[in-house]
C-alpha cells in the first residue's frame, strides 16, 4: 500500500514536470505581453487574452498553411502505408532469388543522414520541375526504409497456415496481401500511420527548402514566422503553436497505444 | 475492415487526383503569363519589414510591367541555410537579401555578382549618396557587390527620461565620456532603501533599480583603444590578449562585479526578464542596443514615461567605436537576367523603401540624403535624438572579414566569453586563450 502510494507520487512528480511546459505555452498565449516576464510565476493569466488567438490567425495565411500540413500530412501517411505494406509483403512472404539481400541493402539506407541526400533530392526535384509544388512536399516522403521494415517484422509473425489456406482455395498473391494480411496488421499500420503523420506534421526544414510561393508553406513555418532575428512575440507564437500543435495532440492521444506498441514491435523511437 | 481500408485507399488516390489537377492547371496559368521576364528576391524580415516591402515592389511594378518580381520570405533562422541550398541544387534566387555578415559567407562562396558596372553604366543611381563606412563593408577590391539598404551601430543608449529627472540626474548627452557614464549609472542604480553603489551598507543583492545594461562588450574594446583584429578587411592576428582590449573588457565586468550598476547574468536569468521588460517596467534607466528595439518600445512604453537614445559614451582617451549591423541587396551570378535584376535591386534599396522603414523606427537608412531628411533626423517620433546616429556611423567596427570569423565567433570567442561575463575566468587569462585559438583559426583561409 505504501509503496504503491510512493510509485504513484514518483510517477505524479514525473507527469507534472512533462505536462508544465505545455501548460506554460497555453498559459502565454492568453496573455499580455506586458504579463509574460514577471517576477513571480503565474500560472493563470488575467485578464483572459482571446483575441491573440484571432490575432495570431490572421498574421499568417493560417487557413492555407493548415490545408497544406493536413493534405501533406495525410497523403504522405497514405502513401508510406501503401508502398511500406507492398514492399514488407514481399521481403516477409515471396520467395525471390537475393530477396535477404535487397531488404538489408534497402535497411542501410536508414543510415545516411538526411543532410547527405538533401541536395541530389533536391536537384533531382528541380529537374523534374515539381519544386515548390505539392508533389515535392509529399512524393519524396512516401517511401520509408523505416516503414518498410517495421511492417515486415509485423507480417512475419502473421501464421503462414493462413496464407497456405488461401493459396489452396486458389488465392492470388496479391488478393492475400490486401484481404489476408492487411485486414489482419491493423495495428501495425495504424502504429506507422501515427508516426508518419506526426513526423510530417512537425516537419520544417524539407518544406522550407522546396517551397518558395506562400501559398505552398506549411505550418512549421508558418510558426517561425513569429520569430524575427531581433524580436519574438512570445504571445501570438504561443497561441500560433496551440493551434498548430492541437491536430497533432489529438493524433497521440487517440493513437497512443499504437504509439507504445510501435517502440515495443521494433526496438525503435519514430 | 477490409472495407475501411479500401476506403482509405480510395480517399488516397482521390487525393492524388487532386493534387495532380491541381498542379496542371497552376502551369497553364504561368505560361499563359507572356513575355515578363521573372527575378527572384530571396529575403528575410519582421510582418512589418514585409509589408513595406511587398508595397514598394508593387507600387513600383506599376511603372515596370515588364519584370515580374517574386518575393520569397524566408524565416531568419535559415535564411543562409536555404539560400545555399538553393544555390547548391541549381535553383538559386537572382537577388539576394544581405546582412553585413551574411555578406562575408557569400562573398567567400563566389556567389555575388560585381555591381560596379551598373554603377557606372546608371547617371541615376549615385553610390555617394549612400554612408560610405556602409559602402567600404560591401566593396572588396575597388568592387561593390552589394546595395546597402539600412546601417545599425550598436550604439544607442536608450534612457528613461522619468527616472533621470525622479533622481535629479542630467540627460546624458551624445559627447559624455566613460567617467560621466559611470557617474550617472550610479546614480541611478538604487537598491530597496534607497541607496546607491559606494554608499554605506549599499545592499547589492537587493537592487531595485539597475543604472545599466549593455550586450556589447566590443564596444567597450574599441572605446579603451583596442581591436579584434589587426586588420578587419584582411585579420591575420587576434588582438584581444592586447592591454587595451583587456582594460576595455575589464571595464564592461566591472559594471556588474565591482560597480554593481548591471544586473550580473545569474541575476538577469533569475530575474526571468527581460532587458526590454526591466525597461518598460521602470527597473532600468539606461539600457546599450541598436535602434531596432524602436517600434517595439513605442508600442510597449506607451505612455508610461518619455525615453530617448544618447551615443554611448567616449573612451578613457577620447576614442569611440562601436559594433554594427546592416544590411543590402545582392544579385548572384547565375542570375540570368541581371539588368533586369540591377532596376529591382535600385528599387528595394531606393528611397521609397528606405523612408517607410525609416518612418517605422526599425532601421536607419543607408541613404544619407533619407538620413538627414524628415523621415529621420527631423522625424519627432521618439526617440527623437536618433539624428546622432548619423554622426556614430562614422565610428563604426564591422567585424573582421575572413571567411571563418563566424566559426571562430561561434566557437572559441563566445564560450569564453561567457565564463568572463559570469567572472569565473578573469579577463586577461581568458582572452589571452581566446587569442591563441582565434589565431591558429585565422591561418586557414
Amino acid at each position: 500500500m505504501i509503496n504503491k502510494f510512493f510509485v504513484y507520487l514518483v510517477l505524479s512528480l514525473f507527469g507534472i514536470s512533462m505536462i508544465f511546459p505545455f501548460l506554460w505555452m497555453l498559459s502565454t498565449s492568453l496573455k499580455e505581453p506586458s504579463q509574460i516576464f514577471t517576477s513571480t510565476l503565474q500560472l493563470w493569466p488575467t485578464p483572459i487574452m482571446w483575441s491573440n488567438y484571432i490575432e495570431a490567425w490572421h498574421a499568417i495565411p493560417f487557413g492555407k498553411f493548415y490545408l497544406n500540413s493536413i493534405f501533406v500530412a495525410v497523403a504522405v501517411t497514405f502513401g508510406q502505408i501503401l508502398t511500406s505494406s507492398m514492399a514488407a509483403y514481399a521481403f516477409a512472404r515471396l520467395k525471390f532469388p537475393g530477396r535477404d539481400k535487397l531488404f538489408f541493402a534497402y535497411l542501410a539506407t536508414m543510415m545516411i543522414p538526411g543532410m547527405v541526400t538533401l541536395i541530389p533530392v533536391f536537384i533531382l526535384l528541380k529537374m523534374f520541375g515539381w519544386l515548390d509544388t505539392y508533389k515535392a512536399l509529399i512524393l519524396p516522403g512516401i517511401f520509408s526504409a523505416y516503414g518498410t521494415f517495421m511492417l515486415r517484422q509485423f507480417f512475419m509473425t502473421l501464421p503462414t497456415d493462413l496464407e497456405d489456406a488461401a493459396r489452396i482455395d486458389g488465392c492470388s498473391s496479391w488478393r492475400i496481401y490486401w484481404q489476408i494480411i492487411l485486414p489482419l496488421s491493423k495495428p501495425a499500420i495504424a502504429t506507422l500511420a501515427t508516426f508518419t503523420f506526426l513526423g510530417n506534421w512537425q516537419s520544417f526544414f524539407w518544406p522550407l527548402i522546396v517551397t518558395s510561393s506562400e501559398h505552398m508553406k506549411t505550418l512549421p513555418i508558418g510558426l517561425s514566422y513569429f520569430q524575427d532575428i531581433y524580436s519574438t512575440n512570445w504571445t501570438l507564437l504561443m497561441a500560433a503553436s496551440v493551434i498548430v500543435l492541437a491536430p497533432a495532440l489529438i493524433v497521440f492521444i487517440l493513437n497512443q497505444r499504437f504509439i507504445t506498441q510501435g517502440i515495443a514491435l521494433t526496438g525503435l523511437k519514430g | 475492415m477490409s472495407k475501411n481500408l479500401k476506403i482509405c485507399f480510395a480517399a488516397a488516390l482521390m487525393l492524388s487526383a487532386i493534387f495532380s489537377t491541381g498542379c496542371s492547371s497552376k502551369k497553364e496559368n504561368s505560361a499563359g503569363a507572356g513575355k515578363q521576364t521573372e527575378i527572384r528576391v530571396a529575403y528575410w524580415g519582421a510582418p512589418s519589414e514585409k509589408e513595406i516591402i511587398n508595397k514598394t515592389i508593387s507600387n513600383w511594378g506599376k511603372n515596370n510591367p515588364g519584370i515580374k518580381v517574386v518575393l520569397e520570405h524566408i524565416p531568419s533562422g535559415t535564411y543562409t541555410d536555404k539560400v545555399l541550398t538553393e544555390i547548391a541544387g541549381g535553383n538559386p534566387p537572382d537577388i539576394i537579401f544581405c546582412e553585413v555578415n551574411i555578406f562575408v559567407t557569400f562573398f567567400y562562396k563566389n556567389a555575388l555578382l560585381d555591381l560596379t558596372p551598373f554603377l557606372s553604366g546608371d547617371k541615376g543611381f549615385s553610390i555617394n549618396n549612400f554612408f560610405p563606412e556602409v559602402v567600404s563593408r560591401f566593396t572588396r577590391n575597388g568592387k561593390l557587390f552589394c546595395i546597402p539598404r539600412d546601417t545599425a551601430p550598436f550604439a544607442c543608449i536608450y534612457y528613461n527620461k522619468d527616472l533621470f529627472e525622479k533622481s535629479n540626474v542630467p540627460f546624458p548627452k551624445d559627447n559624455w565620456d566613460m567617467n560621466e557614464f559611470l557617474a550617472t549609472a550610479k546614480k541611478l542604480t538604487i537598491d530597496d532603501k534607497g541607496r546607491h553603489p559606494g554608499d554605506p551598507e549599499f545592499n547589492e543583492k537587493k537592487i531595485s533599480c539597475y543604472g545599466y545594461w549593455g550586450w556589447t562588450w566590443h564596444n567597450f574594446v574599441y572605446s579603451y583603444g583596442g581591436k579584434l583584429v589587426d586588420d578587419i578587411d584582411d585579420p591575420k592576428t587576434c588582438l584581444l590578449d592586447r592591454k587595451e582590449a583587456v582594460d576595455g573588457v575589464q571595464a564592461f565586468v566591472d559594471l556588474s562585479y565591482r560597480h554593481f550598476v548591471s544586473p550580473k547574468p545569474d541575476a538577469l536569468t533569475n530575474s526571468g526578464m527581460s532587458i526590454n521588460q526591466l525597461f518598460i517596467m521602470g527597473r532600468l534607466a539606461m539600457f546599450q542596443s541598436g535602434i531596432w528595439e524602436t517600434p517595439n518600445l513605442r508600442q510597449l512604453v506607451g505612455d508610461k514615461f518619455k525615453w530617448d537614445v544618447a551615443m554611448f559614451p567616449k573612451g578613457p582617451k577620447g576614442k569611440r567605436g562601436f559594433g554594427t549591423g546592416g544590411s543590402g541587396y545582392a544579385i548572384l551570378k547565375t542570375c540570368k537576367n541581371p539588368k533586369e535584376a540591377w532596376e529591382v535591386v535600385k528599387c528595394l534599396a531606393g528611397d521609397e523603401g528606405q523612408e517607410m522603414l525609416a518612418d517605422t523606427g526599425l532601421a536607419q537608412p543607408a541613404n544619407r540624403k533619407i538620413a538627414g531628411g524628415k523621415h529621420w533626423a527631423g522625424d519627432l517620433n521618439p526617440p527623437q535624438n536618433k539624428k546622432m546616429l548619423n554622426e556614430a556611423v562614422k565610428y563604426v567596427y564591422y567585424e573582421p572579414f575572413h571567411p571563418l570569423w563566424r566559426e571562430a565567433s561561434d566557437k572559441y570567442i563566445g564560450p569564453e566569453m561567457d565564463l568572463i561575463v559570469h567572472n569565473t575566468v578573469p579577463v586577461k587569462e581568458g582572452l589571452a586563450k581566446v587569442a591563441v585559438k582565434v589565431n591558429k583559426i585565422l591561418k586557414q583561409k
